[in-house]
């Protein structure tokens, strides 16, 4: 991939108002040293050879230069946040690094932050291993791009012939909008009281009331080899998940945290919010931006009695809310929600729930990355996608397909589950998902 | 209810609801080469039920079902019936 120097640079991009959520979560964050909204993707290697075309196309992309050269202005008073270009002639610096264990990701690369202040909000890492297999280490704040983002990214990075200024405008927000000022309102008044019936306290969280952490986040990864994962999918299906084993899997997830919530005796309704993708599909982007509504999903100690009952009630969710439009109207009150001052915005966001902002987290790469190991020059021999460790509240369920093997991600601040507790939860969820139903 | 028709109908909903500017999809088209994820299928399934008024049993929400527009098609004329 050439960089085409006559490619107009967008000067001035705004923030989505996912984006802006983010934002408001890293300043509420400042009091909880050890959150990092960063994501990492690692992608593993047989031999070395393999990443010498993608670090080649990440030195070369336009889009990469592009996000090496902008900063965040953060808009006065109603003013919406937006990212500034400058060309300072900064480029990518990917970093090498040498390790004797395979697969073994060095710790200057996981404790490294990323804020909306660092000099560039993507970095890239290559790790050689003794045995001469190799991996890809990309990280970014969860600010500027989206799982679905990430997945396009690679494919443009993967792309040899040179990017158009049609194909580059596709890669950022459009800023365009078509509805009407009365619709707005509307849909910004019909979705407040959705969420305030949905997130009404009192709404049990896995996190502890008012801690400042400083605890260190930890990741746990659980492997189900293929067998484990078809006996999964067949248990979704026997479970009444009839879109998909997602749901399947977040009941399970909801349960585990339902016992733990019980054994610290503060059972109570578990309330989740799921990111949605709001994109059109079929196109090269947008991959700036976070182009994510959500879904939510309130479960109350009724709908928690079996694994089956709280399948059954997501669906209903589900189904009601896509009835109803909602991701495409909270879509539209999150962009509202930019002209509001951060610290405003945290009040309103928080305010119906009294403060917790999830019960707990939940993540899908969904087929992002089904074909990701096409995606890149030469397959990858495995991948692992780390989600963001986010505080509060501390607890994220992540889950990830590839080559037919399920994996789960827990990733876990060392403040709100203890040592017992993550036993626990690696006990239960191998219950859950794997039980004879 | 004709195959033709529902064809129809779930082309006219995706292109206006689902797919990106310019993407053009035909009956035989497979939906996963046009990017039509799991989420996008879920919709697909919501719509359904909704403009015919039917409930696509959990043993008919199977893959080959969701192949392309025209095994949806299929698919409703079958329950329809």
């Amino acid at each position: 991939m050439s960089q085409n120097l006559d490619l107009k640079f967008p000067q001035k991009i705004y923030l989505s108002g996912a984006d802006c959520f983010h934002l408001m979560l890293e300043i509420n964050s400042k009091k909880y040293i050890s959150s990092n909204n960063v994501i990492r993707i690692i992608l593993y290697f047989d031999d070395e050879v393999s990443l010498i075309p993608i670090v080649n196309n990440i030195k070369s992309s336009p889009l990469i230069t592009w996000l090496c050269n902008i900063s965040l202005v953060k808009g006065f008073l109603f003013q919406k946040p937006y990212w500034k270009y400058k060309n300072t002639g900064k480029r990518i610096t990917i970093k090498t690094h040498f390790c004797d264990t395979d697969t073994l990701i060095p710790n200057e690369i996981l404790n490294r932050k990323i804020t909306i202040h660092s000099d560039c909000l993507i970095e890239f890492d290559l790790i050689k291993y003794a045995s001469k297999k190799a991996a890809l280490v990309v990280s970014w704040h969860h600010i500027i791009m989206d799982g679905r983002g990430s997945g396009m990214l690679m494919q443009h990075l993967n792309n040899q012939t040179p990017v158009t200024n049609k194909l580059f405008s596709e890669f950022f927000p459009d800023n365009k909008t078509k509805t009407s000022l009365y619709q707005y309102i509307k849909n910004m008044y019909e979705v407040k009281a959705f969420i305030e019936k949905s997130s009404k306290a009192p709404i049990s969280s896995v996190s502890k009331e008012n801690i400042n952490s400083n605890g260190k986040f930890k990741t746990k990864t659980i492997v189900f080899n293929k067998l484990e994962t078809e006996k999964i999918d067949s248990n979704s299906k026997k479970n009444g998940a009839r879109f998909g084993a997602n749901i399947f899997l977040m009941s399970c997830c909801a349960h585990i945290v339902h016992e733990i919530n019980t054994l610290r005796q503060s059972p109570g309704t578990i309330w989740i919010p799921i990111p949605q993708d709001g994109r059109k599909r079929g196109g090269f982007g947008p991959i700036i931006s976070n182009c994510i509504s959500f879904l939510f999903y309130r479960l109350p100690i009724s709908d928690l009695t079996s694994v089956k009952q709280t399948v059954q009630s997501i669906n209903n969710q589900l189904a009601e809310q896509i009835k109803l439009d909602m991701p495409r109207k909270y879509n539209m009150l999150l962009n509202m929600m930019r002209h509001i001052p951060l610290n405003l915005y945290h009040f309103l966001s928080t305010n119906a729930s009294k403060g917790v902002v999830a019960s707990f987290l939940y993540s899908s790469a969904g087929e992002d990355f089904r074909d990701l190991n096409s995606l890149t020059n030469k397959p990858a021999s495995d991948i692992l996608i780390l989600p963001p460790s986010t505080f509060p509240p501390g607890l994220t369920f992540s889950f990830l397909r590839f080559d037919n093997n399920l994996k789960m991600n827990i990733v876990y601040c060392e403040d709100t589950i203890s040592a017992k507790e993550l036993d626990l939860i690696e006990l239960n969820i191998k219950k859950y998902i794997l039980g004879d139903y | 209810m004709e195959t033709e028709s529902i064809e129809k109908d779930i082309i006219h909903f995706l292109e206006n609801n689902i797919l990106s500017e310019g993407i053009k999809i035909y009956s035989d088209s497979s939906l996963r080469d046009v990017g039509i994820d799991s989420f996008s299928i879920v919709e697909i399934i919501l719509f359904i039920e909704r403009k015919y008024d039917i409930v696509i049993p959990d043993h008919k929400l199977i893959p080959h079902n969701f192949k392309t527009i025209h095994t949806i098609a299929l698919t409703v004329k079958e329950l329809g019936n």
